[in-house]
């Protein structure tokens, strides 16, 4: 029995010490496969009678996750096959961009990418209304994330989608204390404003019954 | 009392006067114009006060945004310091070093994977990958789009003005900014600051197949609410450290 135990441990220890080991090797860079990915998200589709090209933002975010990852040929294959039907779909709509999509069509889009996603585990999410798209893997970690820009897609020029990578870097939601003094300020300001119609209409009634 | 309500009397009688004669007046001069007039009056208002409101309107904006932010301080911290050379200023003179992909820990989203310094604008921030909530709230992030230090691409920054990212405006050309990761130190030098419009795509370019940092935070730097300005400050690496990507 002890020595089944020994075995079994020891089977165990050498699988996690390869599986460790292998996700380590997998990390390293962007392979063959992955490549081929990459550059299959890089042509254009001609929408509409012109040409787009997903945005430099977005692929970068592919290959920033695909420096994380280990993708196979095999899974390579299936992916680039997702991108090249949602790819002849967008073009068989006859839209001038994603943002001019119906709904329908949008899910039939999505449904395709999805497809293309799910062979290495990961999950499509879009917020219809705040534009909000996000790509969580197995464990919930975001690996993509952008917000697509509003319909019509003006700023998106020769993108099929657009995104501001410019944030809003303007006040620091996390200084309490602005919005604090901030609140103090429309009360403050209340106050009087209700001070300066009482004292007002006071002096109204005075005037009234004087005359 | 009689002489006293004489005067009242009077301006009864005058208002009376008034009141007869507009009925004279056609509707057109009592319903058109006026609300043209208020039209008019509202408009000019309006533009005379616009600057001023617009300030109003974006502190409001904070109060009354649809938007959920998370206001969260935990987060993944994978950066372990690595000691640097003892003359940091000097890198510039020694020869191109190289750190292998394979023994770099990428950084997830909203995981602190570094540190970013100048010295000379008082800038000490923690650095994160990815520019959400998260980040902008705990320090500076670099957008997902973009590349990590060291791989050759350009590096987008982001911080808020009025914390992490306010002593952007000491920045001059020639000053050093330093980020500090668990896989290596890096310098660069700033070479320009700009302030642009923060939909301008001529600010950055993420296809650029060389290093570039940017740093970026809304301008003017200690305005209350949204600003649609950025000031972009642009530095190039003066260290010679680069990731291996073949290897």
């Amino acid at each position: 029995m002890k020595k089944i135990k020994r075995i079994f441990s020891t089977v165990a220890l050498a699988a996690v010490v390869t599986v460790s080991a292998s996700t380590s090797a997998f990390a390293a860079g962007i392979n063959s496969a992955e490549q081929k990915i990459l550059d299959t998200l890089n042509t254009t589709v001609t929408m509409n009678g012109v040409e787009k090209s997903i945005p430099a933002g977005y692929l970068n975010q592919a290959e920033n996750y695909f420096n994380t990852v280990e993708i196979t040929d095999e899974e390579a294959d299936k992916i680039v096959s997702a991108i090249d039907d949602a790819k002849a779909y967008l073009e068989s709509t006859g839209a001038a961009n994603v943002g001019a999509l119906t709904v329908d069509q949008a899910n039939t889009v999505v449904s395709k990418v999805q497809a293309g996603l799910s062979v290495i585990g990961l999950t499509l999410q879009y917020t219809k209304s705040t534009g909000a798209v996000s790509i969580v893997d197995k464990s919930g970690n975001t690996v993509f994330s952008t917000t697509l820009a509003a319909s019509g897609s003006s700023s998106a020029g020769g993108n099929t989608a657009g995104e501001n990578p410019i944030k809003t870097t303007g006040l620091g939601f996390n200084v309490p204390g602005i919005a604090v003094i901030a609140g103090l300020g429309i009360v403050l300001v209340s106050a009087t404003g209700l001070y300066v119609i009482k004292r007002a209409s006071k002096s109204k009634s005075t005037y009234g019954t004087q005359a | 009392m009689l002489l006293k309500e004489l005067p009242r009397a009077r301006v009864l009688m005058e208002h009376k006067h008034n009141h007869s004669r507009h009925h004279s007046y056609n509707g057109k001069n009592f319903i058109i114009l006026p609300i043209i007039f208020c039209v008019l009056i509202n408009l000019i208002c309006y533009l005379m006060l616009a600057p001023s409101l617009s300030a109003f309107v974006s502190v409001g904006s904070l109060f009354f945004s649809d938007a959920q932010k998370d206001f969260s301080k935990d987060f993944n911290n994978i950066f372990v310091p690595v000691s640097e050379p003892s003359n940091t200023d000097s890198q510039a003179q020694q020869s191109a070093e190289t750190i292998k992909i394979s023994e770099i820990t990428f950084p997830k989203y909203n995981e602190q994977f570094g540190e970013l310094i100048i010295k000379d604008c008082q800038i000490d921030a923690k650095l994160f990958f990815g520019d959400g909530d998260i980040p902008l709230n705990n320090g500076v992030g670099i957008y997902g789009g973009s590349a990590i230090p060291g791989y050759g691409k350009t590096i987008l920054v982001a911080g808020h003005n009025n914390t992490y990212f306010n002593g952007l405006k000491y920045a001059q050309v020639g000053q050093q900014i330093k980020i500090r990761t668990s896989y290596g130190n890096f310098v660069y030098e700033i070479t320009d600051i700009q302030i642009k419009e923060s939909t301008d795509t001529s600010a950055y370019d993420l296809s650029a197949d060389s290093e570039n940092l940017i740093l970026y935070t809304c301008y003017p730097f200690d305005e209350l609410g949204l600003t649609s300005k950025r000031c972009f400050v642009y530095a190039k690496p003066v260290s010679n450290l680069e990731i291996d990507k073949n290897n």
